[in-house]
């Protein structure tokens, strides 16, 4: 090292003895184009079409969807390539995309997603990063080709322009709602949200006291003993339960909770009134009043209901609560930002109130490409954070952007 | 050639310096910098992305 270190120190500080100033400033500048030549040509070289699908995931993936569509192939013969969308065209970003496709060599070396199937399952993943850069920079790189001030808005559809002048006057990102314009959309119906993983492994370290209040990461099933082998339930995803013990695998805890008192009263909620869904017990024990104690009866004076307050012990599997409740709804925001907004703008959460939106979600969720996990967090996310609980009045889901004809 | 550079210890040491000079000289401006122009641009790149993921997100 130190030899090293004297050497370069020698090279450079060292005159030159038998070489002419000139040669060596010529030489060097020679040398200095040539290098700047090669460099620029293997910028250009790894950012070509080629390149991109000499690698086996992105030739038999991605390249068959593109060839579907009209960014591959259309009447006017200008086409869109790989990097013209995916790269950057500004000289730092470009850079670190470079290196951060490290990322992507080392996936394809240890094939993260080297066949179809494993692709398909984790496509979410991938699709969500591009999304997430796209909504940055407010789709940057359609708009090389596509931009606003180029559209001529008097030749749309009448039903893409009123679409398209919105969007221009909030100077949206193409991506919000064109989605899955050159690949398949990622398939989530009855796949599995690999966001709740992190939730999942977040609840298996978190630490649990005796006496606090948790939420539930998963849906779950709820037991009567400690051996969790009578099954009386099940409680829903962020369900709020208090810990009473933990005992071996199992834990028992006590739930607070509102149901209407007519037919079984099966299904308890969280709030008075409101039907936002916690757990839902079994027939047989719904009634039994050894294992439920009514704490309050209480009229709702909308529907002339009888709502009461009540509380259960039950067990459930160890290792699945979290302290709080904000990192579930974060997924859930997730979701409905991109799922909502494939077809037209996804209304302000408070927009509705918490008995309006199961019906309103219920009937666009079909559209959507969630599973029926996610679709249930949404739902309750929704629910929780509508006019009933918002402080603040509802500002941007006013009905006219958001009740659009869905794109077809 | 000077005669100076002859028959003594530091002579023969100056003579094989200035022998690989234009070896030297071409290594450095053909091969040692565009390399370590290389490394800087990509550990340049590497910062940027480390700093979008900590600090600054995608780039807008």
């Amino acid at each position: 090292m130190k030899t090293l270190f004297a050497f370069i120190r020698r090279l450079f500080l060292r005159p030159s003895a038998r070489i002419g100033l000139g040669v060596l400033v010529t030489g060097g500048f020679i040398a200095g184009v040539a290098a700047w030549a090669g460099f620029n040509k293997a910028m250009e070289a790894t950012n070509h079409e080629r390149f991109c699908i000499s690698c086996h995931t992105m030739h038999d993936n991605l390249l068959p969807e593109l060839q579907k569509t009209v960014h591959w192939n259309n009447r006017t013969g200008v086409r869109a390539r790989c990097p013209d969308c995916h790269v950057p065209h500004a000289f730092t970003d470009k850079v670190a995309r470079k290196m951060q496709a490290s990322r992507e060599v080392w996936g394809h070396l240890v094939g993260t997603i080297g066949t179809r199937e494993k692709f398909k399952e984790h496509r979410i993943v991938l699709a969500q990063r591009e999304w997430a850069r796209f909504a940055a920079n407010g789709s940057k790189e359609c708009r090389a080709c596509h931009d606003y001030k180029d559209m001529d808005f008097e030749r749309m559809r009448p039903t893409s322009q009123v679409a398209m002048r919105n969007a221009a006057t909030r100077n949206q990102s193409c991506v919000d709602c064109h989605k899955g314009i050159a690949h398949q959309l990622p398939d989530m119906k009855g796949a599995h949200n690999p966001a709740f993983d992190t939730l999942v492994s977040a609840a298996a370290g978190q630490r649990v006291e005796v006496g606090t209040a948790y939420f539930t990461v998963v849906p779950q099933d709820i037991f009567a003993d400690e051996a969790l082998s009578t099954r009386i339930g099940a409680l829903e995803v962020a369900a709020k339960v208090k810990v009473l013990e933990t005992k071996g695998d199992a834990q028992q805890v006590e739930l607070a909770l509102w149901r209407k008192n007519k037919g079984y009263g099966r299904v308890w909620y969280g709030h008075f009134g409101l039907n936002i869904t916690s757990a839902v017990l079994d027939k047989a024990i719904a009634r039994d009043d050894k294992f439920v104690t009514v704490l309050e009866s209480k009229e709702d004076p909308l529907t002339g209901l009888e709502w009461q307050q009540v509380a259960a012990k039950a067990w459930i599997r160890k290792g699945s609560l979290i302290d709080s409740v904000e990192p579930i709804w974060t997924i859930a925001r997730a979701s409905y930002s991109t799922s909502c907004s494939v077809c037209h703008r996804q209304p302000d959460e408070a927009h509705f109130d918490a008995n309006t939106w199961p019906g309103l979600f219920g009937g666009m969720v079909g559209f959507t490409s969630m599973d029926g996990d996610t679709a249930k967090v949404v739902l309750k996310y929704l629910q929780t954070h509508s006019s009933d609980f918002s402080t603040t009045q509802h500002g941007a889901g006013a009905p006219d952007a958001t009740l659009q004809t869905a794109r077809p | 050639m000077a005669d100076d550079s002859r028959g003594t210890a530091a002579g023969v040491d100056a003579e094989a310096v200035h022998g690989n000079e234009w070896a030297r000289f071409l290594l450095l401006a053909f091969v040692g910098l565009p390399v370590a122009m290389t490394a800087l641009i990509a550990a340049y790149g590497f910062i940027v992305w480390f700093l979008q993921i900590l600090f600054f997100g995608p780039p807008s």
